[in-house]
């Protein structure tokens, strides 16, 4: 089929005309407005936690008063642990560790806590500032001797929120650790300062 | 990991608590034994020490070297061994006072026996006719020798033992023979010292006699000897009888399993006898008449070996350890002390000759 000159003209005019009419009417669309409310934690959110880092021993509490004089050198510490946040802020969990300090006479003091851990998390930005106070129990060895007893740990740390699966920072913590026994001169609470860098993976 | 629920996690945590849980706690104290730790010493003679005698001004202890010490203070040094010996397992003299011989029982590299040889303080002489040696023992005015004159492996190891006197001379003249043990039953040779001698369920004097003549003692499967004047000791696991030269008295004690030997001790005003042991070592504490009256773990009153100030640390030491022998040197001690006392620690990590002194450092270190 042929066209003549005028009719093609007249074809290129009306698609032209079609296109800026089907443009004029996009452009009087109305796009529905939306909120992004960004949450850096959500209840049920859940992560677990690897830490390394220093156990520096501090002093005993004895009956007759404060011993600082250990015999503990500075010693390692480690732990895993996983959490679950109850509310946007407040998270429920527990940990398993273990620390080590060498002795004056050459021998190892061992021990491995375990613990439930409650902590509520202040978040600034990417920085998450977990505030926890952990208790539990740690078995503890040195020589041929062990000991079950109960431990305290209040802790505060910073993280960076990396990505929505990781962050990383570091802790610092002190660790009541009792030992009470039938002879009443022997009970001592050891009290412990832990300096750790960690990892948390969230999901 | 979004799979990994808080039930299995909480399910985790609970059963390592509850396996850590069964694993039980002593009732030794851990911190407040960390409290009472020492420096220790570099150790200068480490392995299985049996024994440590006084000779000539110079005290002498054998763990493979052989080492001595001049006049009980400074260094132990080594000292050279007769040629073709590889190694000096013990060493015993023919008085206790250090005015008699010393002798010592070689071995070759294998362990086998070498020989037994007298030191003439610049040399060794051997003893002839001295074979297959195990042990020597402090005499009066002789050593103790026990030989082992057979032992058969096809038949689960049936040995004979005999025991003799070695004069300062090197003359050998025979107390015991023909001494047999086969399959934990039998009778043989265990420790001598004085003019006494024990097997594992006799007591003889060094002529051969036996002195134990009661059920009791001869059955009591023995395992130490100690011997002041007239007074013979010997003990068990369980109890320290006592020989007052005409009668036997038996006294129940409580040194932790096995008991590796038995020292008298009598200076300072105390008066007792040490049981080295499992884990540590025992006290009988003794009357005026030489009986024993009472038992105590070193450390509990001032009638112990050690200060009562010390016991903690003896506590975070070798209460811990099993020790195969313990010595009380009075004469060659270092200034301002009564007394040293050493024992010879058998642990992985501590063997090896350990001292405490009386005045000067009442604590235990390495030697």
């Amino acid at each position: 089929m042929e066209y003549s000159v005028p009719m093609k003209r007249s074809i290129i005019l009306l698609v032209l005309l079609a296109l800026a009419g089907t443009a004029t009417l996009g452009a009087q669309t109305t796009t529905p407005s939306t909120s992004l409310d960004y949450d850096p934690i959500r209840k049920g959110d859940q992560f677990i936690h690897v830490d390394l880092g220093l156990s520096v021993p501090l002093f005993y509490l004895t009956p007759d008063g404060i011993t600082a004089d250990t015999n503990l050198d500075l010693g390692g510490a480690g732990r895993i642990g996983y959490s679950r946040f109850i509310t946007s802020r407040m998270s429920l969990g527990g940990f398993f560790g273990f620390s080590f300090n060498q002795t004056l006479g050459e021998n190892t003091y061992l021990a491995l806590p375990m613990a439930i851990r409650a902590s509520y998390e202040f978040v600034f930005n990417r920085i998450h500032v977990p505030v926890s106070f952990s208790a539990g129990g740690m078995y503890q060895t040195y020589r041929t001797r062990n000991y079950f007893g109960f431990m305290l740990k209040p802790e505060i740390g910073g993280y960076y929120r990396y990505s929505p699966d990781w962050s990383f920072g570091a802790n610092l913590s002190w660790d009541f650790v009792p030992q009470w026994y039938d002879t009443s001169s022997d009970n001592r609470v050891g009290n412990f300062f832990d300096v750790m860098v960690g990892l948390r993976y969230h999901f | 990991m979004k799979h990994l629920q808080g039930k299995t996690i909480q399910t985790l945590f609970i059963a390592a608590a509850l396996a850590v849980l069964a694993s039980g706690c002593s009732e030794d104290p851990i911190f407040s034994a960390v409290e009472a730790e020492v420096e220790l010493k570099d150790p200068s003679v480490l392995g299985t020490v049996l024994t440590l005698v006084s000779h000539d001004g110079s005290l002498y202890t054998a763990n493979g070297n052989l080492y001595s010490r001049t006049g009980g203070i400074g260094d132990w040094r080594k000292v050279s061994l007769p040629s073709g010996a590889s190694r000096c397992s013990q060493v015993a003299t023919t008085t206790e006072d250090g005015t008699g011989s010393m002798f010592g029982l070689f071995q070759n590299s294998d362990w086998s026996f070498h020989s037994i040889q007298r030191y003439t303080g610049t040399g060794w002489e051997p003893v002839t006719g001295a074979t297959n040696g195990f042990a020597i023992k402090n005499g009066s005015g002789f050593i103790f020798f026990f030989r082992e004159d057979s032992m058969d492996d096809s038949e689960g190891a049936r040995i004979i033992q005999s025991a003799h006197r070695i004069a300062p001379d090197g003359t050998m003249t025979e107390i015991l023979s023909g001494l047999q043990y086969y399959n934990d039953s039998g009778e043989r040779l265990l420790d001598g010292e004085g003019n006494y001698l024990i097997t594992n369920r006799a007591v003889y004097t060094s002529s051969g006699t036996v002195i134990s003549n009661t059920t009791d003692v001869n059955t009591s499967s023995l395992t130490a000897l100690a011997v002041n004047g007239s007074n013979v000791y010997v003990a068990n696991g369980g109890y320290v009888w006592h020989y007052n030269g005409s009668a036997w008295t038996r006294f129940s004690h409580d040194a932790d399993g096995p008991v590796y030997g038995l020292t008298y001790m009598e200076v300072a005003g105390k008066r007792l006898l040490l049981l080295p042991c499992s884990e540590g070592y025992g006290e009988v504490l003794l009357d005026d008449s030489g009986r024993p009256e009472a038992y105590q773990e070193p450390g509990k009153s001032a009638a112990s070996s050690i200060s009562t100030s010390a016991r903690s640390q003896y506590s975070s030491t070798m209460d811990d350890w099993l020790l195969l022998s313990a010595f009380v040197v009075t004469d060659l001690v270092p200034a301002g002390n009564d007394y040293v006392l050493y024992v010879g620690v058998r642990d992985p990590l501590e063997d090896g000759l350990w001292g405490y002194y009386s005045e000067t450092r009442r604590e235990w270190n390495r030697e």
